[in-house]
């Protein structure tokens, strides 16, 4: 039988094979690797397979790795490519103006209205310039009505029709020539198209909208839409849900384009010429800055030193940017390098599992290698062999990491309050980093393992001598310790942010925040700022409204507003202190509870406080220069209404913004002009009840206004937003590490186990007790958390304190923090030892012993 | 073919230096047939390993078709050793994660042969060695005289120059053992040189020559000290080609 074999065997064929085909085939190392890469791509799997807990936690650990790092990217390439997707942005400039006088330098973001026709008709060297101004006085919440659909719009513009020749706002209907040509019309963007026609075209129908021209009451009045244009993306500074015709506003603002005195904010782009230098262009904008200077002289009466332009790039505005008139908050680089580094460190967690598992596991690959070697594999094929694996793992990581990336974007984007959407991925940059992503992650994590592999000796290996497994000790040893380090740093740091978050929350604000209702006035605020004491009794009629106040902003909304007050009875802005405005009404003290210091609060009784009186708080009277007893009695007068009033009255600190910084100066002023915002206080136990008469209420008085209102503790929890991101991010990012971290440790232990299951079985025979076993095995590990520990609390405890730093109130994270914390590391990190400890040492021994 | 001069192998630690091989000087012509036996722990294993270029001698000089071995680079002994020489093992040492297919196909492709030629090798032992009906089975699915059968296809289809078997027979029963000697005979037959270590008398008379290791020490072998002229110009059928 053997015969016929043997012979066909000798006489076993040659191929082909010319002397030339081994340099041809040296010069394609490449594609062998591929056929090599294929041939190990079967054993890859099926070893992956036979330890598939393993192979989960490595995918698992990866893949969190993976996608916090996607959402990171489409974060940071969203904020840096800000405004750079329109066409020769290099050569766009928004221009920006510098006014010095005695107060001090103030920089806005606008100019004003002659500017561009005078840059156009006077001076050239740009291609276009075009004017984007916001409503004037309504700008974030413009009515817009269709029938029965009924929105407040915050994102409005009136708009020159040149825009669109320089920002990139592609028309889907109607076109960029002819659209915002006409008085009263309108483009609007897809969406908005589908919240008001819900699928009929919008061409040539109208929208009802009202509009604030600061002419004294607000214009409602029918816009035909002319234009539908695609939706703002995040990434641009200037984002629209509708554009009006600036013919429309230059109707009931006849002076916008001649008066250079004019306050309201005006944003001017520039396209410039082809190589026009934009210093050379600044210098001839210089006679305009003049012109300002001059009709703001005439106008208030006070000198204004210098004024100046300057142009600030287009691309450059996000990051670079933060003018108190800026259109959108500044990016902020501080969070990009956080947010970056918290998925720096989950990817750090991560990789570690993937390398520390594949160097446990390679003892099982021992043998492969030795067989391997024999067969004629170099070590370079080995190395490549599981550098191939590691990226085919990090491959199926990649789409693990897919999977989950929508939730995570979804979470991300409530949390910093971005609009990101998966869309995103699709950009170049997007791919390339994660291209970059893959291969750095795929061969620094498989690098480790590969070289260990590839280092096994065949003779050593054959001749069934002990795998030089332990190679990997050391290195091992080093990246747990690093990993949890990792972990009980972040764990420290999540609970300080938490616990001053807590403190900083529970502290007495000075006022009552607990049952207030606020409404916001965002339409007919000419009506109520005449009715409003009639309108403030109909509301007290309703059931379970205790009181109700009226006022130009109410805790935790941030305002530039303030009043420069000279002291005696004439302003110059000299001499003048600059303090934060509330206008209130007679009510508005005893509302929120505020405790009075010094004098008395305002009195309707007293008849004149309305023309009259202020009263500060204790910053305030500082700020005055006197204590809040010599305040008392002194006459100040307001840059904003020009009347002279006395303080009656000094309250007690209260921290309308919080506690992250010391009670800002205040000043409290009865002024109908600013008022804006209605607050009532609710009975606890009849909410519902309140909140129907409510709307009747607001339905007699504002008929087709939306009823918007909501309860002041919720919203006030927003001055704290930054802080609390900072906590959830942190939380999260310490829960996924300390999963991943255990997870790693529990599958390394695991497998541990199962390759001394014999020796245990072993000790157990000879009498050893499941405690006295789980100790033996543990031991190392305690060492090494406890090492963790050590270099990671006084890290953390640096880091905590700096950050602490930034609050005026905060708390002092003791020694109870980082002990807990540690422990609590520690407490998991053990549990993923004993508990695989106390199931081995559980096992009968006799079946480990058998199964060999 | 093979020429060793004065090699010896020892293990040393921070005390001791042990013996495994000492100064064996040896010569193998090409075509030849040679046993080596030896009480265990003698160092025939070691010996097969520093011949397969698995594993260095401390001392000594091996020349391997002329070509110094003792003075070669890894990457260089790796090159000389997946054209020239294929392997058998004691306990067949199958790679248990891939069928007998691509156990057969690994080392063709470590030595780079073209995909097309592959297969038709593959297949060709597949066909010759009768287990074609077991190509996508795994190691763990044969028994131990198939796995070996796998074992030899996988040493001879690269068409080495030299084979090296450690106690192939020792884990099979006696009809499967002749069976692989048997093929080892024709093989040989055919121009391909062999040294093998075998523990069984009737094995090594299938040899040329039997060299006895004891200790370490190489002891002349009885049986007839070198090949014959006939065997020197019997020689291989077909010309193996240097390289691709
Ligand atoms: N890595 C090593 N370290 C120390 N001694 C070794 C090592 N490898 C083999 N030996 C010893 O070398 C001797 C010869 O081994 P081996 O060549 O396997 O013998 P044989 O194959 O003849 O039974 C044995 O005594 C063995 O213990
Ligand atoms: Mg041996």
């Amino acid at each position: 039988m053997m015969n016929r074999e043997t012979e066909d065997l000798a006489n076993g064929r040659t191929g082909p094979r010319s002397p030339g085909s081994r340099l041809a085939s040296l010069g394609r190392r490449g594609y062998w690797k591929l056929l090599m890469l294929k041939n190990t791509l079967g054993i890859t799997l099926r070893s992956l397979m036979k330890n598939k807990g393993i192979f989960l936690i490595k995918v698992f650990g990866l893949a969190a790795g993976i996608a916090c790092s996607m959402v990171v990217i489409l974060y940071v390439v969203n904020e840096l490519t800000y405004d750079t997707y329109h066409p020769d942005h290099e050569r766009i400039f928004r221009i920006a103006c510098r006014r010095v006088h005695d107060g001090g330098e103030f920089t806005i973001a606008s100019t004003q209205g002659p500017l561009a026709a005078a840059i156009k008709e006077q001076i050239g060297q740009t291609e276009t310039v075009a004017r984007m101004i916001p409503p004037l006085e309504n700008a974030k919440h413009v009515l817009v009505t269709r029938g029965e659909r009924r929105f407040f719009e915050k994102r409005v513009w009136f708009a020159d029709p040149d825009i669109f020749s320089i920002l990139s706002i592609p028309f889907v209907e109607g076109n960029a020539r002819d659209a915002l040509a006409r008085p009263r019309t309108a483009v609007i963007s897809e969406s908005t198209a589908r919240k008001y026609f819900a699928g009929l075209p919008p061409l040539g129908r109208r929208l009802t909208i009202e509009l604030d021209y600061d002419t004294g009451a607000a214009v409602t009045e029918d816009f035909e839409v002319t234009g539908v244009v695609r939706d703002a993306p995040a990434n641009t500074h200037l984002k629209y849900d509708m554009l009006l015709s600036m013919a429309t506003l230059l109707a009931y603002v006849p002076t916008l384009n001649q008066d250079w005195g004019e306050y309201h904010p005006k944003y001017t782009y520039v396209k410039l010429r082809r190589h026009v230098k934009p210093s050379a262009f600044t210098k001839l904008l210089r006679p305009y800055a003049e012109r300002i200077r001059q009709a703001f002289a005439r106008r208030a009466g006070s000198p204004m030193h210098k004024l100046d332009f300057f142009l600030q790039p287009l691309a450059s505005l996000h990051m670079g940017s933060n003018l108190p008139d800026e259109i959108e908050p500044a990016g902020n680089i501080l969070y990009v390098y956080i947010y970056s580094f918290a998925a720096l460190l989950i990817l750090l967690i991560g990789a570690t599992n993937f390398v520390n598992l594949s160097a446990t596991l390679s003892t099982t690959r021992s043998r492969e290698v030795g067989i391997r070697k024999t067969l004629g594999g170099s070590r370079g094929d080995l190395v490549w062999q599981f550098l191939g694996e590691s990226l085919v793992i990090t491959l199926i990581a990649f789409l693990a990491a897919f999977a989950f990336l929508s939730l995570l974007l979804r979470f991300f984007n409530r949390m910093a309050g971005t609009a990101i959407d998966l869309q995103a991925l699709g950009q170049p940059l997007v791919l390339a980093m994660l291209l970059v992503l893959f291969l750095l992650l795929g061969i620094s994590a498989g690098l480790y393992p590969a070289l260990v592999l590839s280092r096994f000796q065949p003779v050593s290996v054959l001749k069934n001598q002990a795998t030089p497994g332990t190679i990997g000790h050391a290195v091992q040893r080093l990246l747990i310790l690093g990993q949890f380090a990792i972990a009980i740093f972040l764990v420290v740091c999540t609970l300080v942010v938490f616990r001053q978050l807590t403190f900083i929350k529970g502290k007495a604000l000075g006022f009552d925040r607990e049952q207030k209702l606020i409404l916001e006035i965002k339409s007919n605020q000419s009506y109520f700022r005449r009715n409003y004491e009639a309108i403030k009794s109909d509301f007290l009629k309703a059931p379970g409204i205790g009181a109700a106040s009226v006022s130009s902003l109410v805790p935790g909304e941030t305002s530039g507003g303030g009043y420069s007050l000279q002291k005696g009875s004439s302003f110059s802005i000299l001499n003048s202190k600059r303090l934060k405005v509330i206008t209130v009404d007679h009510d508005f003290i005893p509302t929120y509870g505020i405790r009075m210091t010094a004098g008395r609060a305002f009195q309707k009784a007293s008849g004149n406080d309305e023309q009259g009186a202020y009263i500060v708080n204790e910053a305030g009277a500082r700020e005055l220069g006197l204590t809040p007893e010599r305040v008392l009695g002194t006459q100040w007068t307001s840059h904003y209404h020009r009347k002279t009033k006395t303080i009656v009255g000094v309250t007690a600190d209260f921290h309308f913004l919080g506690m992250k910084d010391e009670a800002a100066p205040l000043v409290l002023d009865i002024e109908k002009s600013l008022l804006r915002v209605m607050t009532l206080s609710l009975d606890a136990r009849r909410v519902s009840q309140a909140l129907a008469a409510v709307k009747e209420t607001w339905r007699r008085h504002f008929p087709g206004v939306p009823f918007e209102y909501y309860f002041l503790d919720e919203a006030f929890g927003r001055v704290y937003q930054y802080e609390e991101r900072m906590g959830n991010l942190l939380g999260l990012v310490s829960g996924l590490g300390i999963a991943i971290a255990f997870l790693g440790l529990y599958g390394m232990i695991a497998f541990t186990m199962r390759m001394r299951r014999k020796e245990i079985g072993i000790r157990r025979v000879l009498g050893a007790t499941a405690t006295s076993i789980a100790l033996l095995l543990t031991r190392q590990f305690v060492s090494l958390v406890f090492l963790a520990g050590f270099l990671a609390v006084p890290l953390a405890w640096m880091a905590t304190i700096l950050w602490l730093q930034g609050f005026a109130y905060r708390i002092q994270p003791g020694f109870a923090v980082f002990a807990f914390a540690f422990l609590a590391t520690f407490a998991i990190a053990m549990s993923a030892v004993l508990l695989q400890a106390l199931r081995s040492a559980r096992d009968n021994p006799v079946d480990a012993l058998r199964s060999e | 073919m093979i020429r060793l001069r004065g090699i010896t192998k020892y293990y040393a630690n921070a005390f001791v230096k042990t013996f495994v091989l000492r100064n064996i000087d040896l010569d193998v012509k090409e075509g030849e047939f040679l046993t080596i036996m030896g009480p265990s722990g003698a160092g025939k294993s070691t010996l097969l390993y520093i011949l397969g270029m698995l594993d260095e001698a401390c001392e000594g000089e091996y020349f391997f078709c002329g070509q110094a071995v003792h003075e070669l680079n890894e990457k260089k002994r790796t090159q000389l050793h997946q054209q020239d020489i294929g392997f058998v093992f004691q306990s067949y040492h199958l790679i248990d994660e891939l069928t007998v297919y691509e156990n057969l196909e690994t080392p063709l492709l470590y030595k780079k042969v073209k995909p097309d030629e592959r297969k038709s090798l593959v297949a060709d032992a597949l066909d010759r060695f009768h287990i074609v009906a077991k190509k996508d089975l795994f190691p763990s699915q044969l028994s131990g005289g198939q796995q070996q059968l796998v074992a030899v296809a996988r040493a001879v289809i690269i068409q080495p120059k030299l084979i090296l078997a450690d106690e192939p027979t020792g884990n099979l029963n006696s009809q499967q053992g002749e069976e692989i000697m048997e093929l080892f005979k024709k093989l040989n037959a055919k121009g391909t040189t062999i040294i093998q270590v075998t523990h069984s008398e009737r094995n090594a008379s299938y040899s040329d020559r039997v060299i006895h290791l004891l200790d370490g020490w190489m002891i002349n072998g009885e049986k007839s000290a070198l090949p014959g002229e006939h065997r020197e110009s019997g020689k291989r059928k077909k010309k193996y080609p240097e390289g691709t």
